[in-house]
Order: C-alpha cells, then sequence, then structure tokens
C-alpha cells in the first residue's frame, strides 16, 4: 500500500526547520577537542626536519600528532596498501597530511597549522595523465577486456579512423564537508559519529589504527549532507584522526575539515585520457574497436583499479561491437589520489564512447542519432558485451524512439539548424544520448546486505539496516517497503541512524545499490516477524491456515478478531512472541572471472537516455542548457517522487562535470580550483531552462529485485553525456571545421573549438 | 554594547570579539544549528539568514529584509537589526509557508543547503513585489528566483524542486495574499529596532577595550580612526571577512561604516549622479534601473543576492580588485571618486576628487591616502547621453567572479551614415592587475567612422593596451580573444537593425523558442 507513492523524503521537515543534526550539529560536549590537519607544501619529496613547537606553543593547542604516534597501523589504503594516514617521510602530494593539531576549539586549531616549520628535498611532481603513461606510472597493473578478433574486425572495415577524448576530473563538492566525532569507549574502543556511506569500513580502518578488534569500534551515520562517492573512502581519514585522539586524550574529538582542506586533501573524480580506433561499415555500423582509457587515479590505488573497471565496462554504453579489445591503464601522478564519484567509472567509458560515436557520425555527415540508432545492443544477435555477458532484457530502442518522438527531435532538429543559419552570434546544439548502466558492485562481495527490525510491544516499530542517507531517499524507500509487507502506515516506523553495532559488517552505500541489497534485507526481516506473528495467531484463533491472517490497512485481521498494531504487538509479546527480526540479502546471478575477463559482473541494467538543447554563445564560448526531455527506466519505482530527484539531480550534476567544474592544479601541485570562488558547481541558472522528467511507464525490473524497482542513483548522472553531445553540435554549427571539444566544456574550451581553423 | 533582535528576544552584546562571526555566534555561542556553514567564504549559501532593518525602508512599509551571508557577516553588523534564523521560522510540526512549499515539492534531499534555500526564499516572500507580471509571467518569475537563489548551491536536486516550489509560494504570496507571523510582527519589530540606542562614538564602558565600533557619524568614525588606525575597517565586509574565515587572521577591533548615512546617500545633482561609498550593491541596482538600465544585467550577476545586499560601492572600488565588476561600469561612464579624511584639527572633513582612471595605481593599490576613505562616486550626468553596454564574461552564469568584464560607452553621431564616433570610452575588467580602460584601442575608434572595419582593427590594439595573465579562471589568450570579441558584440549589437528580434547573448533565448 505504501510502496509506489510519491512520499516526502522522511527528513523533510527537519532539513527545511534546521532541525535535522548532522555532525558538526551535535552538542559540544566542554572539554571537547578540535583537530586541524598540517599538509604538504610541496608536491613530491621527502620531509627532511618537522619543528611543530611554534605550533604546539600555539593558543589553545593541547597536542600536536605525527604519524609517529599513531597507535598501530599507519596505513589506511581500503582496498590495497599505499595511503598514509599522516605522513610517515614521503609526500606523494601537495597537501598530504603530515600532522595534525589538536586544539580547545576548531578556529584554534585551524590558525595553529600555519606555524609548523617544514623542510623538504623535494622532486619533480608528475601531475597530468600523459607523463604517467610514458614512464608506465601506474598504481595497479593495466588490464583488459577482449572479444573477438579486433585486428580483423579494423582490416575488413571499410572505414577505420583513430580519435581521443580527454575529460576532466570533478570535486564532489557535497555541502556537508567531511566530518567525524569519536568519543572514547571503554577498553580502548571508541564510538565515532561520521558522514559516512562506509560505516563498516570506517570501524574496520579505525579498528587497524587503533590496534584494537573490530567491537571495540561503533561507527554511527544518521544522514550525511551529500555523498556522492566522496564519502564511501575518504570519510576513513577524519574518522581515524579523531578517533586517535579520542582514545589518547579520553575526550571527545571532532574533526571536520574546512572546505579547502577538504578540497585539497580528499579525492574526486578520475579525470580521463581515451582513445579509440573504431571501423565501421558505410551505414555507421561498427565493425570493431580498440579503446585505451587511461584514468588519472593519483599517488594511491585507493579505488581505482574497480573504478577503471567500470568505465572498462561502460565503454560501449548501449552499442554492441562485434569486436573490441579494451584496455585500461591506471595512471599513478602526484595528486590526491582520486576516489569513487557518482557512475564510479562509468561516465568517462561512456563519454568516450560517445564522442566515437559522434566522430563516426561526422566522418559519415549522418546524424549522431542514426549510428546510435544503428548499433544499439538488442537481445537476439547482438547481445554479448565486451566482457561477455550477455544482454537479456534491453529497453534502450524502445526509450529511444519513445523520446525521439515526445521530444519533437526531428522537428526541433530543423528548427535549429533555420536558427543557427539567421543568428550570427548564438547557435543552437541538439543531441540524444542514451544510457545502459551495470548494476551490482564489480566486487562480488560486496553484493550483500543487512537489516534489523524491531517490533516493540507498543507498536511501534524501528527499523535499521546497512544502507546510509546522502539525500537519496533510501531510508523513505526502505520505511515503504517495510511498510508494504506489513500492511502497516509508514509513520508508525521509525527510521534510525545506520549504526555498526545494529547491522554488521555491511557495505557501502555505493553503486546504485543502497534500495536493492538493503530494501531487499529489510523486506526479508519484515517477512520473518510476519510469520512470527502468523503463526501466534494461527495458533491463538486456532485458523486452519496462515493465509487467514491479512496484513492491511494499518491493522491486522486474523479470522474473526482484528488487531490494531498495537494491540497486537502487546498480545504477542506477553505470548512471548520474539518481536525482533534480521534480514539479509544477496544478489544472485553474479560471477566474474577477472583473468578471463569473462562473465555477467551485472544482475541487470539500468537504462535511460536524454535530449538535451544548448545554445552557445561563438564570441566568448558562454552556453547555456535550453531544454531538456529525459526518459528514464527506474522498474517499478518504490518512490517516483525520489526516484524523480536522483534523475534531476544526477543529470545537473554530470552537466556540472562536463561544463564549468574544471578541477586544475597549478604547475607545482598546488591544487588552484581549492574552493567554491574558484570552482564553479552548477548554480540555479544553470539547470535546463525547461526539463521534462519522466520514469520509464509499467516497467517492472526483470529481475527479482526488490518490489521489482531498478536503482536510479548513478543512471542519470550520464544522461548529462547529452549536454556535452549537444554542445559539441552547436559548436560544428558554428564552425564545421572546429577541433575537438574538450570536457569540460567551459566557455573557453568552446571558444577554443570554434576557433580552430583546421 | 551592540544591540539588535535574535528573532524576537533583544540581545545585548556588551563587547563581543572583533572578528566574531555571525555563523561562529550562532552555532558556537548560542547553539543555534539549524544555519550551516558550506564554505565559509560566501559562496554557497549554506549559511544565509535573513537581516531586517527598520531604516531605508520601501516606501510605505516599516521594514525591509534582505538575506545575507552568515559566514562573513560580522557580529558588529547586526547592530540595530533584526536576525532571523532558520530555527525560528517555523518547527517540523508548524512549518512557515516558504518551508512547507520546499517540503511538498520536494526540494531537499541531503538537506544540508536547505536552511539556507529557505531563508533566500523568505527573504523574497518579504519583498514588495507589485508589479503582478513578475509572478504571473513565467519567464519573469523564472529571473527573479534566479535573482533571489543564484547564491544558494545545492549539490542533490538539481534545482527544478526548488523552483517549483519558489513558484507555489510567489503565487500563494502575492496572488492569494497568504502572511506570516513575521507580518503581523512588524510594527512592534519595527518600534524595537528604532528604540535600540544609537550607538555613535558614545561608548558605555571603557573605551580603549571596546572591540566593535559601530559609529553613526563619518567624522566619529575617522576619529575613532585616527585613535585605533589599526583597526579593521569594514562597510559590507563580503571580501574583507575573509580575512578571517580564509586567511584566519585577527581583529582586535574593528569599525563599521554600515551605520553611517551620510555615505549611504544617492543623489541626483544637477551635473552628476552621486553614489555615497556606503550605499549597497543591490540600492545601486535600483537607482541604475532608472538611469543607467544598460548596466542592470552584469548588476544581476554581481556576486549573489546575499552579497549584493550587504557589498558596498565603496568597498568594491577600495578593495581596488582587478576583477571587481563595479570598476569597469564606472570607468567607462568616467567617474569620478571623491575621498574624505579628517583634518588636523580631528573635526574638519577633507574632502578631494580623482577620475577613476586615474584612481587605481597597482594591483590591489589606490591613490588612497592612509588617512583617507572613498566617500562617493560622481557619474557624470552627460554619460547618460551615449550607448552603453556592460558585458561579464565568467565560467558560471550566476555568483561567479568576472573572467572579463567589459564596459563600453560610445556617442555615435549619426547625421554621418555610417555614423561616426564622437566619444568612446573602453573599460575591462580582468584584462590587467588594475581595472583599466583600453586607452590605444579607444584611440583607434575616436572619430573614426562606425564600421565592422575599424572595430576590428582597434581590436588589434588590445595588445598594446593589455597583456593580461592565466589563472583558474581562464588563460591569457582567452582573455585577449574574448575582450576583441565583446567589441565586435558591441558592434554587432548596434548593428543589426534587420535581425531586431535575433537573441545576441544567451540568456536572452526565451523559452517559447525551444518549446
Amino acid at each position: 500500500m505504501s510502496a509506489g507513492k510519491s512520499l516526502a523524503h522522511d527528513s523533510a521537515a527537519l532539513h527545511v526547520t534546521g532541525e535535522a543534526t548532522y555532525v558538526d550539529d551535535m552538542p559540544n560536549v566542554p572539554q571537547a577537542l578540535h583537530i586541524a590537519i598540517g599538509g604538504a607544501s610541496i608536491a613530491a619529496g621527502c620531509i627532511t626536519s618537522i619543528d611543530l613547537s611554534a605550533v604546539l606553543a600555539s593558543e589553545g593547542v593541547v597536542d600536536v600528532l605525527t604519524h609517529e604516534h599513531i597507535p598501530a597501523e599507519k596505513d589506511i589504503g581500503p582496498v590495497f596498501p599505499g595511503d598514509p594516514l599522516l605522513s610517515t617521510g614521503d609526500v606523494f602530494f601537495m597537501g598530504q597530511p603530515i600532522f595534525i593539531v589538536v586544539a580547545t576549539s576548531h578556529q584554534l586549531a585551524r590558525r595553529a597549522v600555519g606555524l609548523a616549520n617544514i623542510q623538504y628535498q623535494a622532486t619533480e611532481p608528475v601531475l597530468d595523465i600523459d607523463t604517467a603513461m610514458q614512464r608506465k606510472s601506474y598504481v595497479r597493473p593495466p588490464y583488459a577486456l577482449q572479444r573477438g578478433d579486433v585486428k580483423q574486425a579494423l582490416n575488413n572495415a571499410a572505414h577505420t579512423i583513430t580519435g581521443e577524448q580527454r575529460m576532466g576530473g570533478q570535486e564532489h563538492f557535497y555541502l556537508e564537508g567531511q566530518a567525524a566525532v569519536a568519543e572514547p569507549a571503554e577498553h580502548g574502543g571508541v564510538r565515532i559519529t561520521s558522514s559516512n556511506q562506509n560505516p563498516t569500513e570506517a570501524q574496520h580502518i579505525v579498528a587497524k589504527v587503533l590496534g584494537v578488534p573490530m567491537n571495540k569500534v561503533t561507527l554511527i551515520t544518521r544522514r550525511m549532507g551529500g555523498g556522492f562517492g566522496g564519502k564511501e573512502t575518504q570519510a576513513n581519514l577524519c574518522c581515524a584522526l579523531s578517533a586517535m585522539v579520542a582514545v589518547k586524550h579520553q575526550r571527545t574529538a571532532s574533526c571536520r575539515l574546512s572546505r579547502r582542506d577538504d578540497m585539497i586533501m580528499t579525492g574526486k573524480r578520475h579525470g580521463f585520457f581515451t582513445q579509440w580506433t573504431v571501423g565501421f561499415n558505410d551505414e555507421g555500423e561498427i565493425q570493431g574497436v580498440q579503446f585505451t582509457l587511461a584514468g588519472q587515479c593519483g599517488y594511491s590505488a585507493d579505488l581505482s583499479d574497480a573504478i577503471v573497471d567500470r568505465a572498462m565496462f561502460h565503454c560501449d554504453n548501449s552499442y554492441y561491437y562485434p569486436a573490441a579489445h579494451i584496455e585500461g591503464l591506471r595512471c599513478k601522478t602526484n595528486t590526491v589520489s582520486n576516489t569513487a564519484f557518482r557512475g564510479f567509472g562509468g561516465p568517462q567509458g561512456m563519454l568516450a564512447c560517445e564522442a566515437m560515436i559522434d566522430q563516426i557520425a561526422g566522418y559519415l555527415n549522418k546524424d549522431p542519432l542514426e549510428i546510435r540508432k544503428r548499433n544499439v545492443y538488442n537481445t537476439t544477435d547482438k547481445n554479448i558485451t565486451p566482457y561477455h555477458q550477455t544482454i537479456k532484457h534491453f529497453n534502450v530502442p524502445s526509450i529511444i524512439e519513445s523520446l525521439e518522438k515526445s521530444s519533437d527531435y526531428v522537428k526541433r532538429r530543423k528548427a535549429i539548424d533555420d536558427f543557427n543559419k539567421s543568428n550570427k552570434i548564438l547557435k543552437r546544439g541538439i543531441a540524444l544520448t542514451p544510457v545502459k548502466f551495470g548494476i551490482s558492485f564489480t566486487v562480488k562481495h560486496l553484493n550483500q546486505g543487512g537489516a534489523l527490525l524491531h517490533l516493540y510491544s507498543d507498536g511501534s516499530v524501528q527499523l535499521n539496516h546497512g544502507g546510509t542517507e546522502m539525500g537519496q531517499g533510501l531510508m523513505v524507500k526502505v520505511q515503504q517497503i517495510v511498510a508494504h509487507e506489513l500492511g502497516m502506515k509508514t509513520d508508525r516506523i521509525a527510521v534510525t541512524a545506520t549504526q555498526t553495532d545494529k547491522v554488521p559488517n555491511t557495505s557501502p552505500t555505493a553503486a546504485s545499490s543502497g534500495t536493492d541489497i538493503n530494501g531487499a534485507a529489510a523486506k526479508n526481516a519484515a517477512l520473518k516477524l510476519k510469520q512470527r506473528l502468523i503463526d501466534f495467531l494461527v495458533n491463538q484463533h486456532e485458523l486452519t491456515c496462515d493465509s487467514d491472517v491479512k496484513f492491511a490497512n494499518d491493522s491486522i485481521v486474523a479470522g474473526d478478531a482484528t488487531y490494531s498494531w498495537e494491540s497486537l504487538a502487546h498480545a504477542a509479546y506477553m505470548e512471548r512472541v520474539s518481536l525482533s527480526a534480521t534480514g539479509y540479502y544477496k544478489t544472485p546471478d553474479i560471477h566474474f572471472d577477472r583473468n578471463a575477463a569473462k562473465g555477467q559482473p551485472f544482475y541487470y541494467f539500468a537504462n535511460g537516455a536524454a535530449v538535451t538543447e544548448v545554445v552557445i554563445d561563438t564570441l566568448t564560448g558562454e552556453n547555456r542548457i535550453l531544454r531538456t526531455d529525459i526518459l528514464h527506466d527506474a522498474g517499478q519505482s518504490i518512490n517516483p517522487a525520489m526516484d524523480k530527484g536522483q534523475i534531476e539531480g544526477g543529470f545537473v550534476q554530470g552537466a556540472g562535470w562536463l561544463t564549468h567544474e574544471e578541477v586544475k592544479w597549478a604547475d607545482d601541485g598546488r591544487l588552484a580550483s581549492d574552493g567554491p570562488a574558484t570552482y564553479k558547481i552548477p548554480a540555479i541558472g544553470d539547470a535546463p531552462l525547461h526539463m521534462n522528467v519522466s520514469l520509464l511507464d509499467s516497467s517492472p525490473n526483470e529481475v527479482n529485485t526488490v518490489f521489482r524497482s531498478k536503482a536510479v542513483g548513478e543512471p542519470p548522472l550520464m544522461l548529462a553525456i547529452s549536454v556535452f553531445c549537444a554542445l559539441k553540435d552547436a559548436v560544428k554549427a558554428a564552425n564545421p571545421a572546429a577541433s575537438n571539444l574538450q570536457a569540460p566544456a567551459t566557455p573557453e574550451a568552446i571558444l577554443l573549438a570554434i576557433s580552430a581553423s583546421t | 554594547m551592540i544591540q539588535f533582535l535574535l528573532n524576537d528576544a533583544l540581545v545585548e552584546l556588551a563587547n563581543p570579539a572583533a572578528d566574531l562571526t555571525v555563523l561562529d555566534w550562532l552555532r558556537l555561542q548560542q547553539r543555534l544549528t539549524g544555519t550551516k556553514e558550506g564554505c565559509g567564504s560566501g559562496d554557497c549559501g549554506a549559511c544565509t539568514v535573513v537581516l531586517v532593518s527598520a531604516s531605508n525602508t520601501p516606501t510605505g512599509l516599516p521594514l525591509r529584509y534582505h538575506a545575507a551571508n552568515s559566514c562573513i557577516l560580522m557580529i558588529g553588523a547586526l547592530h540595530g537589526k533584526q536576525l532571523i534564523t532558520v530555527d525560528h521560522l517555523g518547527s517540523s510540526t508548524s512549518m512557515h509557508p516558504v518551508q512547507s512549499a520546499l517540503v511538498n515539492h520536494h526540494g531537499s534531499q541531503c538537506g544540508f543547503c536547505t536552511p539556507g534555500f529557505v531563508m533566500s526564499l523568505f527573504a523574497l516572500f518579504h519583498q514588495p513585489l507589485e508589479d503582478s507580471s513578475i509572478w504571473q509571467d513565467p519567464q519573469q518569475a523564472h529571473a527573479l528566483i534566479e535573482q533571489y537563489l543564484g547564491g544558494n548551491l545545492c549539490r542533490c536536486t538539481g534545482y527544478a524542486p526548488i523552483v517549483q516550489a519558489a513558484m507555489f509560494m510567489l503565487h500563494e504570496r502575492f496572488e492569494h495574499g497568504v502572511s506570516d507571523a513575521f507580518d503581523a510582527a512588524e510594527a512592534s519589530v519595527a518600534l524595537t529596532l528604532r528604540n535600540i540606542e544609537p550607538q555613535g562614538a558614545n561608548w558605555k564602558g571603557t573605551k580603549d577595550s571596546v572591540r566593535v565600533h559601530v559609529p553613526l557619524s563619518l567624522a566619529n568614525a575617522l576619529q575613532l580612526w585616527r585613535k585605533t588606525p589599526d583597526a579593521a575597517i569594514i562597510a559590507g565586509g563580503t571580501d574583507k571577512a575573509l580575512d578571517i574565515t580564509q586567511s584566519l587572521k585577527r581583529w582586535q577591533s574593528v569599525i563599521h561604516l554600515n551605520e553611517i548615512t551620510e555615505l549611504s546617500f544617492i543623489e541626483h545633482a544637477s551635473d552628476a549622479l552621486v553614489v555615497g561609498a556606503g550605499v549597497k550593491i543591490a540600492e545601486l541596482l535600483d537607482v541604475l534601473t532608472v538611469d543607467y538600465p544598460e548596466a542592470v544585467p552584469m548588476l544581476l550577476r554581481f556576486g549573489s543576492e546575499q552579497v549584493r545586499s550587504q557589498a558596498t560601492v565603496g568597498g568594491n572600488l577600495g578593495s581596488a580588485s582587478p576583477i571587481g565588476d563595479l570598476a569597469p561600469l564606472l570607468l567607462a561612464l568616467d567617474a569620478s571618486v571623491v575621498l574624505v579624511s579628517l583634518a588636523p584639527d580631528g573635526k574638519t572633513l577633507n574632502y578631494k576628487t580623482h577620475r577613476l582612471s586615474e584612481f587605481f595605481v597597482g594591483y590591489c593599490e589606490t591613490l588612497l591616502e592612509n588617512n583617507e576613505w572613498i566617500h562617493s562616486v560622481r557619474i557624470p550626468s552627460q554619460s547618460s547621453e551615449g550607448i552603453l553596454r556592460v558585458y561579464k564574461v565568467s565560467k558560471r552564469m550566476d555568483d561567479d567572479i568576472s573572467t572579463v568584464c567589459a564596459a563600453i560607452w560610445m556617442q555615435l553621431d549619426q547625421t554621418h551614415a555610417p555614423a561616426k564616433i564622437m566619444n568612446v570610452r573602453i573599460a575591462f575588467g580582468g584584462m590587467a592587475a588594475i581595472p583599466k580602460r583600453a586607452t590605444r584601442v579607444e584611440e583607434n575608434l575616436q572619430n573614426a567612422i562606425f564600421i565592422e572595419k575599424n572595430i576590428d582593427e582597434a581590436c588589434s590594439a588590445l595588445d598594446e593596451d593589455f597583456s593580461p595573465i592565466g589563472d583558474v579562471r581562464s588563460s591569457a589568450s582567452y582573455r585577449q580573444q574574448v575582450a576583441g570579441n565583446l567589441l565586435r558584440r558591441f558592434w554587432m549589437e548596434c548593428n543589426q537593425p534587420d535581425q531586431p528580434d535575433q537573441p545576441t547573448q544567451i540568456h536572452q533565448m526565451s523559452l517559447d523558442a525551444v518549446l
């Protein structure tokens, strides 16, 4: 009854009134300590001497700590080692944490940082992908996907062209910066409240850093002020530092990063340099393709292996390659270690793919949409991906067809051409691009979820699960699932903070998996609890079968008797029925042999498409999104309003990545775009002037996900590739000989492309 | 002592720290944590609060409401004002119409930026909008919403539901006359604010230990400054406050200039429009809408509403930033700056005037002596008789710093065909260490025939006028190319009578064109 409804976000009323509590809003404990981090002022080299006496003498400073004070493990690398919590002597990027100041206030701690006297021996930093590629400097070994004989396919193709696409990184710019507050607990333990997508991982890291078992560390996350992947591994820094200080001083310790420190010290989306050779026939049908996808990983592996993998898994986007060789390079540079960001490599792979499609269209002088439609997968003979997964269900062709009509693509294409002929300064462009995004963690063991459900004797319910809330509406969706299964009102169910002492061994809320795995686990918990209540009622009322008990409309009918939840909970409690249930779920049918590069890494695919129209100013390169039409497949939506929110928000975030969000480093390795004055995420005027977003009607997921819904967190971000392709279309209208547009398509990049005279 | 209303309670702070921001005071000292810190530099709007003032109110109204970024608002700026925070607007069980509009339209996701949006919308809710077309015409309403929310960043929603909530709110307020508790309390709030003791330089307590000064007269302010030459001087403080929040400096004492009425005047003199240094950008916008409407599009992109409501004309010129947006406009209008200082007698005020084109002497350096402040700006009346265009180019449309800002003023002799250029002034921001006139280009164009060829030729003189730098905003070559292209735009905009309906700038594209 409640699943499928557009309920408001469970915290909406708290958000708008300021009553929602974030980490830094927790009441000040008297005697609480505050941490600020001192970072390296060179990009590569080593520390020759450290003098922190002036820091320690500064007002309000209680302690100054370096790596020597770390109780146990000094490396907080989440998957592979290589991420020192505090530098042990080597410097890998400018801003790398070297020491921390512990003071009586946030301000005093920050002020003291500048008093450090650190001497270095600097070496020449590697700051870009090209240099790293030349030196074969990688954080992880290269890896390739292979299907068919590409060499032969390219030789046999009527046309063979090569191309490249560069794309920048992206700063998460969650509005709430990284923050953690640690309170000391007994037996050397600690209890940490953190803005965190991955509480279990932080628990694990903190335990290692402190040298205590995981059972001494509790992580709590009620909500984040935005995550987007930036709090999957990057939250570990504040957790570990605050834990260290809390345990050492036996006082509450707070570590929150200033916006500038956050931008400098935590990882971002990987910039990529992508190259391809593609063979195709006169109709633009692809015969074979060879890709090299080189990601800028920064100084360490972090999650880069899986991120570049996902780029490789998505450089087919929605198109069939009869033969393909796809190589992924994990380039090592002296910049902050890049990390997860909504899409997790998928957007970069997909952008390379769509750039290639545009190039084929340009070469054959055809509308890119025609090339897209010609190469799109089907479920019969063009249905094997480069990683040998068979596409069993695929609604991209029908989505494209439907969107082409509803957006008046053909008519508008004509209107745009007319406009471009008559306007000297402004040029418009349009593009339709699809999205096929694989759902599941490509690391198999992460595809599991857990939940804990309590029915109290007064009929109220408390729900807990392993997923974290970062704004996406996970809590309300899971609440709706449980309410649906139990036939109860959603407001009977209290959503609580994610806590590692309630549900253990959780997976990060990432890979768009939040609802799929945690919602399914919560559903299983609800079913377990429900069965116990059925058994109790069948027994109590001497009913013949389970179906004589009905849960609906917030009450329970058992034969002739009707219960309210209050009366049933009380009755069951008095008869000693266990009213607490755990639920567990693991995603079925996924496997991938990384050595053979074959398997079925994805349980299913999320699909959608967007048509975007833009205008550019040929004098300045300024641009604006005029209109976007989106048709997206969210399966059978649990909460259409939340899903629509993910689609609109993901689209604009993706548009920011591809237009004016420019991560820039200075020649010495300093992050030049280190604040909102220099790094511009979309503001209100950057949203499309007009936007139509529709969810695909009656499209229950073909595989058995919870409520037959589809994951919707990341896929819509890639709908914004339509913005970039539309900008290219407009650039081409301004100058048919325009050079290749680089991403992000800043005004400068657009003007540069237009001004080319090739 | 400073006095103000925090929501509905009168607050007296005996001697607050000079460098205390309103955000820190709210969050750390009052434990009012609804107001969030997103960036600490006035760029994201998460910390937006509303300041209510009983002075300079719109005609017939007792109060005026302005959104401001509390992270860069110093505590002394509150004196005599009402500070309204999100905590006071409503509760989750009894919401303000602005809050329920956002909830009903799914306008929050992570919720961290939301209190800031609520307060910006609350400020909009309390604007007097007499012209009904503003909220009835979707395009105008959209522009108004962008104007008020351009300084609030949201990373989650993509803004669509927030715009919808704002549209709904505009209709509720201005069509259906929905009111709130603040409307009902206006008279008593106005009375309270007017009763707050004017502070002037008449201090209670030991004068030497006073850290926050809010003088009411220019003479008093200058006397205070003479006595405490190390005091920080702030008007709006939207730039200066970054010394505290970003550079982590300390101020022992501060002199706030925002209550000095002698600095916040606007006068239409016979030969000039005179604008006091203390006039806020938002107030300047109102005046120029009438006198120089061509400047309005740029002024609407000056910072954000939160910044425009605090930042002053004098502050923008005095900081002498090469990318301050007022300077190119005022240079093109041939404005002068009037400086004021205190005579040795400690009473008399001395004035002197410089042409603005001579005022900037180096990077963030001006002709200001160390005993002078900017008093006012004079824009000669004859500048209203010419063609004016102001172009701001930045990476992002809202709340961004200019990569290049150009202001072009020209008088044409239309008795010639094609027309002849009689007078020309062209000024750029972002092209040099100071905001600067393109004198060689101007020489090229003076008395030239207004044809494309001559514009192109004049553009080549830009290399003699400027050698811009490359930085995080753009390369040097982009700046140079755009500077020339903006001159070409000026020419094209003046010369397309055959296509009067064709938009020439992206923000002129109407919805109708794409639907």
